[in-house]
C-alpha cells in the first residue's frame, strides 16, 4: 500500500483508514457486486435478481436440490409424499427457528403459501402456484398441500428459484411489522440475517450460527450495487470485491490474466433464451407460419453463439433444456438455409419482404443487445428489414407483461433448478403472463399434462407438445446460455445452476 | 474604414493564428465526412461480419479486407462508423445551435425592442436557463418523451438560447440609442428594416462565435446523452453511441472507444479553437486594442 | 442595499414558481400524467385512484394550482421504485452530491486560478500555451470518457484508490477530480483573460509606483478586481458542476442525486425525477442570490447603485 511508505505517519494513517476496532480479529467479509439496487427484500414480492441475491442467503424452502445429483431433497421439510392426486403432505423438520427466535412450524408454511397466493397480495410468482387451493395444517409438523388439479410440479415450486417459488416467511413477524417493514427488515430461516441496509450502498448479512444445516463459513457477506459493468469488473480486479455474476465472455480473459480473480462458468440450467414471436396480437407477416420459418432459416444460431457469445452458449431446438424431464432429443429445430428462406418467404408472396420490430432488454442477459442485432442484420440478408429496439430493464418487464413488445421480443425462462417441461407452459402456453402466440392444439397438451401426476404419460405428452412447437414456429430460435462469475482467488465458491448465488458452501481459503 | 476592408483584416488576422488554420482544417474534414459519408466510408456502417469480430486497427480481416481502424463487438467497419458518425454529431450540433440561435435571436431583440415588462421577463428566464443543470431537464424531457434524433434536437436547442438573447439584447439596446435610429424612423422606414440593416449585420459576428461555442458543447451533450442510454437509436452511428458500447472494452480493444472518442475530442477541440480565433478576430474591444498596439 | 437584496429574493421567488411550471409543463407532454404517476406497473384500479387523488381529471390551470400546493407542502408524490415519499429520499442524497460538487470546485479553484495568473503574467511563454492548451483539452473531454480512464489508471492499475464507494475522502478522489477537470479548464481561462485585463490597467501601475511588490500588487490588487468575473464564474460553475455530476455519479456509482435522477428516468419513476429536479433547481437559486451578495461585497460598485 502506497501510504505504508511514507514511514510511521503512513502506518498510522493506514491504522486509521482500516478502522481500529474491525481491523484485528475479523477476516474481510466477502463482497458480491450486483447490477443494481434492490426495492423490496420480501422473497414472494419480487421477481427481480438483485433482490434474489441476499434472499436466497436469508429464506429457505421447504425442498432443495442436491448439488450433485440434481435430485429433489428435503430441506426444511423432512419428506413428502403424494396422498391423493391433489393432496400433497410435507413432513417438517423439528426444532428450526426464524432469525428472530420465532419457531418455524406448520403455521409458517401455511402463512406463506397463503400469502403468495392471495391475489390482494400482488405477489409476482403467483401464478407459478395458481394451482394450489389451499394449506391443511394437519399437525405442527405436518402441512398438507391441497391442489386444484393434479400439480405434478409442487415439489418443485418448493424448491429454490428465481421467481414462483415459495419461500416460507415467519407469520407472527410479517403481522407485527407489516409487509412495508416486512420489505427492508426480512426474518428467515436461511444461514444469513440481516446486519444492515442502507438503501443504495451497501447489504450487510451475518452468519447465523444456528442454521439448521450447520452454521456457514463465512461471517459476513456485503451486497453492493454497482451499476456500471466496468466498474463491477474493476471491483473484482482491485480486490474490492470478492464475487461478479454474469460477466459478459469479452471481459473473461481479463479477468484470468490478472492473477486475483479466476473465472468460473456455470453451464448447468442456464436460462434459456428465446425470440418470441406473436400470431394474433398484431397483424403482420409473422401470422402465417411459413414466414415464421422463414425467419428461422434466416438465422445463423450457431455463429452467434461462436461469435457473439464467444461460445458460451449451447443451441437448442425447442426452448428447452436438455436436461428437462420431458426434452425430445429427436427433433432438430430449422437450421440456418437462407435460400429457403427466401423461397418460403416468395412463396407467402413476400417476395420484397417486409419490416419487423425486434424488441430486446438491456444487458438483462449475456450479450443480449449484439444477439439481437446479429439477428436483425440476419433477417436484413433475406429482404426483412428488421429494427432492433431496446429497453431498460423496469421498462422491458412492464411493457412485457402488458403484451406490448410486437411482434417479437427476447425473454428468457427457465434456469433455476426446474428442469422439467412444464417450463413450456410458462413460454409458450398461450395464457402464460408472457405469451404473445396461441396455438389451442399446444395449449390442450400442455394443460393435459399438468393435470396428471403419470411421469410416463407426462413424458409422452412433451414429447407430442414439442412436435407441434416444431411445425408451427412460434419462436426464432432458442439458445441455451452459460453463465460466466468472476470470483476472487481467496473465495472458495463454484456456481451451481444458471446465475443463483447461494453461498452457504462458500468459504474462504 | 470602408467595411470590405475590415473585414479583410479580421480575416487574416483570423487565419493568422495556427489554432485557428488547425480548427478549419479539421472542421472542414468533418464536414466532407457529414456530407458525403457513403462516398468516403470504406463499407457499410451497419455492415455486421461476426466472424471478424474485435479485428485489431490496421489488421485484414478473413475476407482481405482492411479494417484500417478495426471492427467492434459486431465486426462492423469502425473507420465506417466514425465517418457515418460525423453527419449525426454535425446534425444535432448544427441543428440546435439553429434552434438556439433562432430562439434566443428572436426573444432578444424582443427584449431590446420593447423593453420594459417583456424585456425584465426575458432576461429573467434567461438567468433560469444559465442557472440550471442543463442535463437534468435533457434527461427529465427525454425520460418523458422518450429519446430520438428530434427530441434530443429540441432539448440541446432549447436549454441554450439564452447566450443568444443576451447578445442580441446588449446589440439592439446599443443600437436604439444611436440617433440614426431616429432618423431613419422619422423617414419611415419601418421597425423591421432597421433591425434588419442595423442591428443583426453588428450582432452576427458574436452570434457566431457563440454558435460555435454551442455546436461543440451540443456535441458533448449528445455524447453524454448516449452514455446514458438516453442518446441517439442503435441504428443510427453516432460517436457517442459508440462511446457508450465499447467502453466496457476499454482496456481490453481499445480501438472500439478510442476512435470515436478521438473523433470526438479532436472535433469539439476544433470548433473551440475556431471559436476562440473567431472572437479574437471579431470582438470589437480587442480589435481595438490590437490596432493600438497593445495586444 | 436591503432593497436589493428583497428585491432579489423577490425573485428568486418568482424563479421557483417559474420552475414549478416548467416541471408542470414537462410531466403534461407526454400526454398523461397520471400514467407517469402510476408507473408501468400499475392496475387499473390504481391509475383511476391516482387521478382522483392528485386532479388529474380537472382543467390544467386547476391541475397547477393543486400542484403548486402540494409542491409548497414539499409533497411530490412517492417514489415509483421506493415506495417512498420523494423529497426525503432527495435531502437524503443531497449533501453527498454537494460535497462532490464542492470538491470540484475546490480543485478548481487550487490548480486554476494559480495557474491562470501564472499565464497571464507569462502571456504566450511555453507555459502559458501548454496551460492553456491542456485547459483546452479539459474542456473538449466527455466526463464519462475521462472518468472510465482514470478507474482504469488510479483504480485498477495502480491501487490508489478504491474503484467505487469507499469512505470519506478516497470516495471523492476519482469523482472529484473528473467533475473538477471541466471545471479547472474553464477556470483556468476565466482567471487567464480576467487577470490579462486588469494587469495593465492603471491603478496597478499607481500600486507600483507606491512600491508594492509585483506579488503585492498581483495579488491584493490585481486580483481583488479580477476576481469579480471569476467569482461570477465559479458561481455558475457549481451549477454545471451540479449538472455535470450526474453523468460523474453515473460512472462512480457515486450515492448522491445525480445517479438517483438517472435510476429514476431508466426506471420511468418520475415523481423522484420531479423531486430531484425541483430541489436542485431551488439550490442553484439561492446559489445565485448568494453570488450577487458576494458580488455586492466585492464590488463596492453595485453597493452604491
Amino acid at each position: 500500500m502506497p501510504f505504508a511508505k511514507r514511514g510511521p505517519w503512513g502506518a498510522v494513517a493506514v491504522l486509521v483508514l482500516l478502522g481500529l476496532p474491525g481491523a484485528a480479529a475479523q477476516p474481510k467479509p466477502v463482497v458480491v457486486v450486483q447490477s443494481g439496487e434492490t426495492a423490496t427484500l420480501d422473497w414472494h414480492m419480487h421477481c427481480d435478481k438483485n433482490a434474489h441475491e441476499p434472499d436466497r442467503q436469508i429464506f429457505d424452502t421447504l425442498l432443495r436440490r442436491d448439488l450433485k445429483t440434481l435430485k429433489l431433497e428435503g430441506n426444511l421439510a423432512e419428506s413428502w409424499r403424494l396422498l391423493t392426486d391433489t393432496t400433497w403432505q410435507f413432513k417438517l423438520r423439528r426444532g428450526i427457528k426464524f432469525h428472530n427466535g420465532e419457531p418455524f412450524d406448520a403455521a409458517a408454511v401455511k402463512f406463506s403459501v397463503e400469502r403468495m397466493l392471495n391475489p390482494a397480495q400482488g405477489a409476482p410468482g403467483r401464478t407459478s402456484i395458481a394451482s394450489i387451493d389451499h394449506v391443511d395444517v394437519v399437525d405442527p409438523y405436518t402441512v398438507n398441500v391441497v391442489t386444484k388439479t393434479p400439480f405434478p410440479l409442487l415439489p418443485v415450486r418448493m424448491s429454490p428459484g428465481h421467481c414462483g417459488t415459495v419461500g416460507i416467511l415467519p407469520p407472527k413477524y410479517v403481522a407485527q411489522v407489516g409487509d412495508a417493514g416486512f420489505a427492508v427488515k426480512p426474518v428467515g430461516t436461511g444461514p444469513y440475517r440481516l446486519v444492515e441496509w442502507v438503501k443504495d450502498e451497501r447489504l450487510v448479512l451475518d452468519a447465523n450460527k444456528d442454521y439448521h444445516r450447520g452454521a456457514p463459513a463465512i461471517e459476513r457477506l456485503v451486497f453492493r450495487p454497482v451499476p456500471e459493468l466496468t466498474t463491477r469488473v474493476a471491483a473484482l480486479l482491485s480486490g474490492q470485491a470478492d464475487l461478479v455474476s454474469d460477466v459478459p465472455p469479452d471481459q473473461v480473459a481479463k479477468i484470468k490474466a490478472s492473477g486475483v480473480a479466476r473465472v468460473e462458468v456455470s453451464t448447468l440450467g442456464g436460462f434459456v433464451i428465446m425470440v418470441k414471436m406473436t400470431n394474433y396480437l398484431m397483424p403482420g407477416p409473422w401470422q402465417d407460419a411459413r414466414v415464421r420459418k422463414a425467419i428461422n432459416y434466416a438465422i445463423d444460431l450457431d455463429t452467434i453463439i461462436k461469435t457473439v457469445l464467444e461460445g458460451y452458449g449451447q443451441p437448442l431446438g425447442v426452448p428447452l433444456e436438455k436436461e428437462a424431464f420431458g426434452f425430445n432429443p429427436a427433433i432438430k429445430w430449422w437450421g440456418y438455409d437462407p435460400e429457403r428462406a427466401k423461397a418460403l418467404l416468395r412463396e407467402a408472396g413476400y417476395a420484397n419482404g417486409f419490416e419487423m420490430t425486434l424488441h430486446a432488454p438491456n444487458r438483462r442477459y449475456m450479450n443480449d443487445i449484439e444477439v439481437m442485432q446479429a439477428m436483425a442484420a440476419m433477417l436484413g440478408k433475406v429482404g426483412i428489414k428488421a429494427t432492433v429496439q431496446v429497453w431498460e430493464q423496469s421498462v422491458y418487464t412492464t411493457k412485457w407483461r402488458k403484451r406490448e413488445l410486437l411482434p417479437a421480443y427476447m425473454v428468457a425462462w427457465g434456469g433455476a433448478g426446474v428442469f422439467d417441461g412444464d417450463l413450456l407452459v410458462n413460454s409458450l402456453h398461450s395464457k402464460s403472463a408472457l405469451a404473445i402466440h396461441k396455438n389451442e392444439a399446444l395449449d390442450k397438451i400442455l394443460e393435459e399434462a399438468q393435470g396428471t401426476n403419470d411421469p410416463e404419460r407426462r413424458r409422452a405428452l412433451y414429447f407430442k407438445a414439442q412436435e407441434i412447437i416444431f411445425e408451427d414456429a412460434p419462436i426464432i430460435k432458442a439458445y441455451q446460455q452459460a453463465h460466466i462469475f468472476g470470483i476472487s482467488n481467496r473465495l472458495d465458491w463454484k456456481p451451481w445452476i444458471d446465475n443463483m448465488l447461494f453461498l452457504y458452501d462458500a468459504r474462504l481459503k | 474604414m470602408p467595411e470590405w476592408w475590415a473585414l479583410h483584416r479580421r480575416t487574416r488576422t483570423f487565419l493568422a493564428a495556427p489554432s485557428a488554420r488547425f480548427g478549419l482544417v479539421v472542421l472542414v474534414g468533418v464536414l466532407l465526412c457529414a456530407l458525403l459519408p457513403e462516398r468516403l466510408a470504406p463499407a457499410d456502417p451497419n455492415e455486421q461480419q461476426l466472424l471478424a469480430r474485435f479485428t485489431p486497427p490496421a489488421t485484414r480481416t478473413g475476407d482481405g479486407t482492411l479494417a484500417a481502424l478495426g471492427t467492434d463487438q459486431l465486426g462492423r467497419d469502425i473507420l465506417s462508423r466514425v465517418i457515418h458518425g460525423a453527419r449525426t454529431s454535425v446534425l444535432i450540433g448544427m441543428s440546435a445551435a439553429l434552434l438556439a440561435g433562432t430562439v434566443g435571436t428572436s426573444l432578444g431583440l424582443t427584449a431590446g425592442i420593447r423593453g420594459g415588462m417583456s424585456d425584465h421577463l426575458i432576461m429573467r428566464l434567461a438567468d433560469m436557463q444559465f442557472a440550471f443543470p442543463f442535463i437534468l431537464l435533457a434527461i427529465t424531457v427525454i425520460g418523458v418523451l422518450g429519446p430520438s434524433i428530434r427530441n434530443i434536437i429540441l432539448v440541446v436547442g432549447l436549454s441554450n438560447w439564452a447566450t443568444y438573447a443576451r447578445v442580441v439584447r446588449a446589440e439592439t439596446l446599443a443600437v436604439r440609442e444611436r440617433t440614426y435610429v431616429d432618423a431613419a424612423r422619422s423617414l419611415g422606414l419601418s421597425r423591421p428594416r432597421i433591425l434588419w440593416r442595423h442591428i443583426l449585420p453588428n450582432v452576427s459576428a458574436s452570434l457566431i462565435v457563440v454558435a460555435t461555442f454551442g455546436v461543440a458543447g451540443a456535441i458533448l451533450t449528445e455524447a453524454g446523452l448516449s452514455f446514458l442510454g438516453l442518446g441517439v437509436p442503435l441504428a443510427i452511428p453516432s460517436w457517442g453511441g459508440m462511446l457508450a458500447e465499447g467502453r466496457q472494452f476499454v482496456d481490453t480493444r481499445y480501438w472500439l472507444a478510442l476512435f470515436p472518442g478521438a473523433a470526438l475530442f479532436v472535433t469539439v477541440m476544433a470548433i473551440n479553437l475556431l471559436g476562440d480565433a473567431l472572437r479574437d478576430a471579431l470582438d470589437p474591444y480587442l480589435v481595438a486594442r490590437r490596432a493600438v498596439g497593445q495586444l | 442595499m436591503i432593497a436589493y437584496l428583497v428585491q432579489r429574493l423577490a425573485w428568486a421567488l418568482v424563479l421557483l414558481v417559474v420552475t414549478t411550471l416548467a416541471v408542470f409543463v414537462v410531466v403534461h407532454l407526454s400526454g398523461d400524467p397520471t400514467a407517469l404517476y402510476v408507473g408501468p406497473e400499475g392496475t387499473r384500479a390504481d391509475y383511476e385512484m391516482v387521478r382522483a387523488a392528485l386532479g388529474f381529471d380537472r382543467p390544467l390551470p386547476d391541475q397547477y394550482g393543486r400542484f403548486l400546493a402540494r409542491a409548497v407542502r414539499a409533497d411530490f408524490g412517492r417514489s415509483l421504485r421506493h415506495q417512498q415519499p420523494t423529497l426525503p429520499l432527495v435531502l437524503e442524497r443531497f449533501p453527498a452530491t454537494l460535497r462532490l460538487a464542492l470538491a470540484a470546485m475546490l480543485l478548481a479553484m487550487l490548480l486554476a486560478v494559480p495557474l491562470g495568473i501564472l499565464s497571464a503574467l507569462r502571456r504566450n511563454s511555453l507555459l502559458d500555451s501548454c496551460a492553456m492548451t491542456f485547459a483546452l483539452s479539459g474542456q473538449c473531454m466527455p466526463t464519462f470518457w475521462l472518468g472510465i480512464l482514470l478507474i482504469l489508471v488510479f483504480g485498477v492499475n495502480l491501487g490508489w484508490v478504491p474503484v467505487y464507494g469507499g469512505e470519506g475522502l478516497r470516495a471523492l478522489a476519482l469523482p472529484a477530480v473528473t467533475l473538477g477537470v471541466w471545471a479547472m479548464a474553464r477556470t483556468a481561462r476565466i482567471t487567464r483573460s480576467s487577470m490579462l485585463e486588469v494587469l495593465p490597467q492603471d491603478f496597478l501601475r499607481t500600486a507600483r509606483a507606491k512600491g508594492i511588490s509585483e506579488w503585492g500588487v498581483i495579488l491584493r490588487h490585481g486580483l481583488r478586481n479580477g476576481a469579480i468575473p471569476i467569482v461570477t464564474a465559479l458561481g455558475l460553475e457549481l451549477g454545471n458542476l451540479l449538472g455535470g455530476a450526474v453523468i460523474t455519479e453515473a460512472v462512480f456509482a457515486y450515492p448522491g442525486i445525480g445517479r438517483l435522477a438517472v435510476e429514476a428516468v431508466v426506471n420511468k419513476d418520475i415523481p423522484l425525477l420531479q423531486a430531484v429536479v425541483f430541489t436542485i433547481a431551488t439550490a442553484l437559486i439561492l446559489l445565485n442570490v448568494a453570488v450577487d451578495l458576494l458580488y455586492m461585497v466585492l464590488d463596492p460598485r453595485v453597493r452604491l447603485a
